[in-house]
């Protein structure tokens, strides 16, 4: 773990520079509830329902020209729904808007940021240097990406299928990082340990597990999952799957990958 | 700062009123023993920075002291104060590595010791510096 340092950080849209920030504070999802008064119940129950994204503001000098300010003010006007609006935290890591937001259908929806105070929202004074700020509103979430070299968030989103066919145990999930080919709001890749994926993601498998280890331990066969691309961003579905020497029936109960960290 | 130092001789040797009535120089933190009156100093006395994530400013406090030993009324200290404030107040000073925003007077205070008319006047300079 290591911690941020503020004067590395910046704000992007697409690849130009926000100039002139700095600050940005971004509120975080939140959860709602729908309360229920039942009888006999001492307490209001809160029964959680949906994820309601957060808000994004900034400030900094008002540089006259600055391209991306008017980037930002574009947007504005137009209500466009910003994908590449990106937040780093340092150099290397920032928050951007997830471009695979699960819908509880199980379908891809990209999260998306609509500036809601359009950066002509200017302060200035005779003894003082111009100041701006804008907001956005984060419809779905922001999730923390990192530079190309460093760890990467990989998640199950589905259950671990057995499969007698051709794989034994399939692991379906999903990793984020940089991409240069993404074009669409999602990619779906398929992939066997050991395949490379469209040029895009290469999966070996590193650790082989014995049924017996699996089966006593309950432990996960470690991937690596690597990029030779180091441009843009993606979030990228894959299923990977482990051969087993010998395995009958459906006798696995089994847990998702929950880490990957890129080689 | 040397880079402000230079800037603030470069002002005073460039600007001929100021030269006439301050005739004894301008000099960085101390003036040479013996310099003929009227004359000024000026010291760099404080210079904090303020960071955004592209640049950084430097917010610096300048003092500036000039003295006159002419007795009786302050018309020839004031005269000079005059000039000190038509150089530096609101001028645009060009200081090497840094793009310039602004030089405002802040304070002023009038004083008179030994026979000695005073005045000291705070500027604020701000600079900045690309980082990016």
């Amino acid at each position: 773990m290591t911690r941020s340092i503020g004067y590395k950080g910046k704000i992007l849209k697409g690849t130009t520079n926000i100039l002139g920030m700095a600050e940005w504070n971004y509120s975080g999802e939140t959860r709602n509830t729908e309360p229920s008064n039942l009888f006999n119940y001492q307490y209001m129950i809160q029964t959680p329902t949906t994820i309601e994204g957060g808000e994004i503001s900034v400030t900094g000098d008002f540089l006259i020209g600055d391209p991306g300010l008017a980037l930002i003010e574009e947007a504005f006007h137009l209500g466009t729904e910003l994908t590449d609006l990106k937040l780093y935290v340092d150099a290397d890591n920032y928050f951007i808007p997830d471009p695979n937001t699960i819908l509880f259908d199980g379908t891809a929806q990209p999260s998306h940021v609509i500036i809601t105070k359009s950066p002509t929202a200017v302060k200035q004074a005779a003894s003082g240097i111009a100041r701006t700020e804008f907001s956005a509103k984060v419809s779905g979430r922001l999730i923390l990406q990192g530079a190309d070299t460093s760890t990467l968030i990989c998640e199950t989103v589905g259950a671990c299928d057995f499969d007698n066919s051709d794989s034994d145990i399939t692991v379906i999930g999903r990793v984020g990082g940089y991409q240069s080919l993404v074009t669409g709001s999602s990619l779906h890749v398929v992939a066997q340990a050991g395949k490379t994926v469209n040029g895009l993601v290469t999966i070996a498998l590193s650790e082989v597990l014995t049924v017996s280890e699996l089966l006593a331990e309950n432990k996960s066969p470690v991937f690596s999952i690597t990029s030779d691309l180091n441009e843009g961003y993606g979030t990228y579905f894959f299923r990977a799957g482990v051969k087993r020497v010998s395995m009958t029936g459906s006798d696995i109960v089994y847990g998702g990958i929950q880490t990957v960290v890129m080689q | 700062m040397q880079q402000v130092s230079k800037a603030i001789i470069a002002r005073y040797n460039a600007v001929a009123a100021l030269k006439a009535v301050l005739t004894g120089g301008l000099y960085d933190t101390e003036a040479p023993q013996g310099t003929a009156y009227p004359y000024g100093v000026f010291q760099l006395i404080s210079q904090t920075d303020e960071h955004t994530f592209s640049d950084v400013k430097e917010n610096c406090i300048v003092q500036f002291k000039i003295y006159s030993n002419i007795s009786g009324s302050s018309v020839a200290i004031d005269l000079i104060l005059k000039q000190v404030l038509a150089a530096f107040n609101y001028c645009t000073l060009t200081v090497d590595d840094y793009t310039f925003l602004k030089m405002q007077k802040e304070n002023i205070i009038k004083n008179k010791i030994d026979g000695i008319w005073e005045y000291l006047i705070l500027f604020r300079i701000i600079l900045a510096v690309d980082r990016t």
